[in-house]
This record gives structure tokens, C-alpha cells and sequence, in this order.
């Protein structure tokens, strides 16, 4: 498993392989910045203990043309 | 009576002299519509003045009220909108952003045919942060009017990210404006101008034809000089929308003497008044003193929950959907704040799971909150934790730390309904600000709490020095454009 510190970093080189054609070094300097603050974000998130049973809220209803 | 005195006068008795034909409607909308090509441009508030939809509105109100088809208390009323907000009629709807400018749909968003059909008048398309604060602005100056410029001090912050409804309701320059929030936009641009605000229980009014920032969080609202106007406007715009399927289909009414009345149950926010400017806590006290006769408080805590973590989950990855287009094609780089032509980057990597699992922790989020809301007619906290920050210094610095207000995170991942009332004035002569958050769907009880507050006070009836004898002034005062990316986030 991957050391914590290092997944910015990781998520980093996927942004710059996926966008770096419209990013700067300084820009994406930036962009490592805010998964260092994302992934601090996920820490209090995951730090939530949920059970098989907590499902999201689901917004998708079927559709049914009328008259078929 | 002269139209001029149909500015900073409340919608119910601007009606009455419409309705007795004491003003014109046609006189009224052109006032606003001066107010707004003249102020408006000083504010950075104004994106479009819509003259020509405005004015046939205006001739088409007037006949019908001369004709005795009176509507009710909105017929003839000018009003603002937040610039994303649909329109047809070839009227551009920008997002606040460089490039969206020539962006025109051909129909309206539901809440703008709403108000049409209450007989409300559109005179303008306000100026907002770009794409909502989509792209995670951190200083004022984050859209392509400008940065938002306070009617009481020139030199601060008007938003955001609804920064043209609060600047142009302080200023006089409409009646009321329609504002969104999806984390503290309309709660921030009202205590900054010093107006009301209220933020409707998600789902209460239709967002079709808004744009999209996050679908789950995404909430339209009014913005207005008195807790009674913005149940008027609430209860035109508000229902049911089959083109939205988040839309509640409880029915809403707006009707003074039905309201809940006192005494009002308050749960004063533990520890809210800490941390805050000696000015906000001191005003916050004397409110609560003010509205001691009519209530019976407790101090209330929070459930523990990580809520900002949740909202900024769910913001973050419906925001990067909602905008991924846009971001795939390297748009951002046409942004105005520096920050916002990168911001959207980081967001592009919120795993599934995690999002899932933020929203798998928001119903016990509120199934708690509608617990501790049960007990109350609303949790009362101050509005802010500083006056409106300078408009040459970005929100970091300014704030001191990243953290947000725990209730607003709370109150929007909920979906719950709140109020923001003036309250008083603080550092460098700005407004500060008071929020009553309800249960869902209970926006009434925040009205009759906030219209006892307003009948006992005169906050809400005080306004900036009028700007047109000081507008030559206003150019030279603002201050050069920031552009300095730094830490922290701005309101959604």
C-alpha cells in the first residue's frame, strides 16, 4: 500500500498526464497543493464509520414512456 | 409621489403604491433601470440591464393593472437576477466567466418564468463569481465584471459568489434579487451588503435553466431588504417543476398571519460567538437580547460529523463533472483570478468511492440535524466571522485559517433552510449579520422569526449613502486587480 504522503504526488502525475498541455510547472505546483488539501479532506472523510447497510441516496427513477 | 421613492422601499409597500397607481410602473422600472446602467458599472454588480424585456414588461404590467388584472404583490416589481440564470430573448447568461460572455439560451431558467408570470420585471443580469466559484476562487477579484465592490465600503468585498444580488439590493439599485448558494452564496454576499437573505430548503425551488454547480447542493434564493419580502418572492417562485426532478413536491404559501408566532424556540449555536470579531459577537449578543422576550434558548452543539469534509467531497466531484468539458478542453486558462485556471484540476481526481461515500454519510447527517432541528424553530449563530474582507487582500490571509463555518457546511449538505438578517455594523463600517437555520421545509418559522426581529430593529432600513453624488469619485478608489494565488476557498 502506497505511504499516504505519497498520493498527491501520484494523483499529481495523473493530472499532468491527462491536462499538462494546459498547465505551467508553477500551475501545477498549484494543482499538488490542492490534492495535498484534498486528501486531508478524505482523511476526516474515511474517518466515518459507515456499515454495508448506509447506502447513498438514490436520484435515478426508471423511466416508462406513457401509454407503452 | 416621484418614483425615486420606490427605492430601498420593501416590496409590500412598493405593491401598495403600484397597485393605487400613486407610481408608475413604467417610471419605476426606468428609475431602476438608470440605477442600474449608472451604479452599477461603479459596483461591478451589473452584467446586462435588460431595457428592453424591462420595459416591455413594464408597459405590459401597467396596462394590465390600469385594466384592474391586478396579480398580486410582485406585478410591476423590477427585480435582478444572478447571471446564471437562464434567459431568453437573446440576453446573454455569462456564469460570471470571460468565456461565456456571448453565451444565450433560448428559453428561460423556471424561476424567471415564474416571477414573470407573478408579473415581476427583469431589469438586469447580475454579477456573480466566475462559474459560482466553480473553479475555487480565493480573493474578490475572481470574474470577469470585477471584483464585487461593497456599497459601504469601496473598498471591500460585496460577495461572493452572488456578489451583483447583494451589492445591487444594498445599493438601490432593485428591489430584490434572486441569488444561489451552494455553500454560503447568498449567506455571504447578505451579511457583506447588509441585506436579507434567505437560502430555501434544497429542492424548494426549481434550478432548471441555473447552472450547475452541484447538482445535490445547488439552491436558488432571494435576496431582499426585509425577512417579508423574501417570503414574498419565495412564495412565487417556489414548487414543484417536473423539468427538475430534485424539486420538492410540497407546496409552499407565503401568507403573514398563518406564520408560526412567538414564543420562538431557539438552540443558540455552542461556542459561536468564539473566534469572531468583537464587533460580530457583540452584535450577535445584543440580537439575542433584542429577541429575548419572544423566544426561550438554549445553547445547542453541533452533531459531531465531519461536515466540511462531506460538502467539499460532494462539491468537489459534482463540480468536476458538472464542468468537465469545459476543463477537458483547457477553458480555465480564460478565467479572471489566476487560482481558478488551476483550481479545477485537483477536483478532476475525487475518486468514486469516495464521493459515494460522502453521500453515504450524508442522511445520518440529516436524519441528526432534523433531530436537533425538531427540538427548535432554528440554531442561531452569527452570519460570518469577520466584515467583508478588503478587497486587496485574498480570503486566507484575511480569515487567518482554511477553517469554514461548520453550519453552513452542516446546513447546506442538509439541504436546510436559513435566514441572514443585518444586525449591526463592525470593523471599517460594515454590516454584520445574524443566520437562523430551520428544519426542512420550515422557511416559515425563519420568517416569522426574522420579520420579530425586523419589526424591533432598524438595521434592515439602513442603507449606503446614495452613490450617484460620489460615482465620479469611485474609479480612481478601486484598487489595481489581485493577483496573487493563494491558500484557502471562497463561498459557492
Amino acid at each position: 500500500m502506497q505511504d499516504q504522503a505519497s498520493i498527491p504526488d501520484i494523483l499529481l502525475q495523473l493530472v499532468a498526464a491527462r491536462y499538462g498541455t494546459h498547465l505551467s510547472a508553477e500551475q501545477l505546483a498549484e494543482v499538488r497543493r490542492g490534492l495535498e488539501r484534498a486528501e486531508q479532506t478524505l482523511q476526516a472523510l474515511r474517518a466515518y464509520v459507515l456499515t454495508n447497510a448506509d447506502e447513498p441516496p438514490a436520484m435515478f427513477i426508471p423511466q416508462r414512456a406513457e401509454g407503452d | 409621489m416621484a418614483a425615486e421613492d420606490a427605492i430601498f422601499v420593501p416590496i409590500r409597500q412598493l405593491a401598495e403604491r403600484l397597485r393605487t397607481k400613486q407610481l408608475s410602473v413604467i417610471d419605476v422600472v426606468e428609475l431602476f433601470l438608470e440605477r442600474l446602467a449608472t451604479l452599477g458599472p461603479e459596483l461591478n454588480a451589473v452584467v446586462t440591464v435588460t431595457h428592453a424585456r424591462a420595459r416591455r414588461q413594464a408597459h405590459a404590467a401597467q396596462a394590465e393593472i390600469d385594466a384592474g388584472r391586478y396579480r398580486g404583490l410582485l406585478h410591476g416589481v423590477p427585480y435582478g437576477a444572478k447571471d446564471l440564470l437562464a434567459t431568453a430573448e437573446g440576453i446573454p447568461t455569462t456564469w460570471g466567466a470571460a468565456p461565456f460572455r456571448e453565451q444565450r439560451f433560448d428559453y428561460d431558467a423556471s424561476v424567471i418564468r415564474r416571477l414573470d408570470q407573478a408579473g415581476a420585471i427583469l431589469v438586469g443580469k447580475l454579477a456573480m463569481v466566475e462559474l459560482a466559484g466553480g473553479m475555487g476562487y480565493r480573493q474578490a477579484n475572481a470574474s470577469f465584471t470585477g471584483p464585487g465592490i461593497n456599497p459601504w465600503n469601496l473598498q471591500a468585498w460585496s460577495g461572493g459568489s452572488s456578489s451583483g444580488s447583494g451589492a445591487a439590493v444594498s445599493a438601490g439599485l432593485v428591489p430584490f434579487a434572486i441569488g444561489s448558494e451552494t455553500w454560503g452564496s447568498i449567506l455571504y454576499p447578505a451579511a457583506n451588503c447588509g441585506v436579507t437573505g434567505l437560502r430555501p430548503t434544497y429542492g424548494r425551488v426549481s434550478r432548471y435553466g441555473a447552472m450547475a454547480l452541484s447538482w445535490t447542493l445547488d439552491k436558488l434564493g432571494p435576496l431582499a431588504l426585509t425577512a417579508d419580502d423574501c417570503g414574498i418572492v419565495l412564495g412565487a417562485i417556489a414548487g414543484p417543476d417536473p423539468a427538475d426532478a430534485s424539486s420538492s413536491g410540497r407546496r409552499y404559501r407565503y401568507e403573514p398571519h398563518t406564520l408560526p408566532r412567538p414564543p420562538f424556540r431557539l438552540g443558540v449555536l455552542r461556542e459561536s460567538a468564539l473566534g469572531v470579531q468583537e464587533a460580530i459577537a457583540d452584535n450577535f449578543r445584543q440580537a439575542l437580547e433584542v429577541l429575548r422576550p419572544f423566544t426561550i434558548c438554549d445553547e445547542v452543539a453541533l452533531p459531531d460529523f465531519p461536515y466540511e469534509a462531506v460538502t467539499q467531497t460532494i462539491l468537489d466531484a459534482e463540480a468536476a463533472s458538472a464542468f468537465e468539458d469545459f476543463v477537458e478542453r483547457g477553458g480555465p486558462a480564460q478565467l479572471t483570478a489566476p487560482e481558478c485556471r488551476h483550481g479545477g484540476y485537483a477536483r478532476t481526481m475525487v475518486l468514486a468511492k469516495d464521493y459515494l461515500r460522502a453521500l453515504r454519510i450524508r442522511p445520518h447527517v440529516a436524519k441528526a440535524l432534523d433531530a436537533l432541528l425538531a427540538r427548535y424553530d432554528a440554531v442561531v449563530a452569527p452570519a460570518l466571522s469577520r466584515v467583508a474582507c478588503p478587497l486587496d487582500m485574498d480570503f486566507p490571509t484575511y480569515m487567518g485559517e482554511r477553517r469554514r463555518d461548520p453550519i453552513s457546511a452542516a446546513g447546506n449538505v442538509a439541504g436546510l433552510p436559513a435566514l441572514f438578517l443585518p444586525n449591526g455594523f463592525g470593523e471599517r463600517g460594515l454590516p454584520t449579520g445574524i443566520q437562523f437555520v430551520g428544519r426542512a421545509y420550515r422557511e416559515n418559522a425563519l420568517l416569522a422569526i426574522g420579520r420579530t426581529y425586523q419589526q424591533l430593529t432598524s438595521w434592515h432600513a439602513q442603507h449606503p449613502p446614495d452613490l450617484l453624488a460620489s460615482a465620479s469619485d469611485l474609479a480612481p478608489g478601486r484598487p489595481p486587480p489581485v493577483s496573487s494565488p493563494l491558500e484557502g476557498i471562497g463561498a459557492n
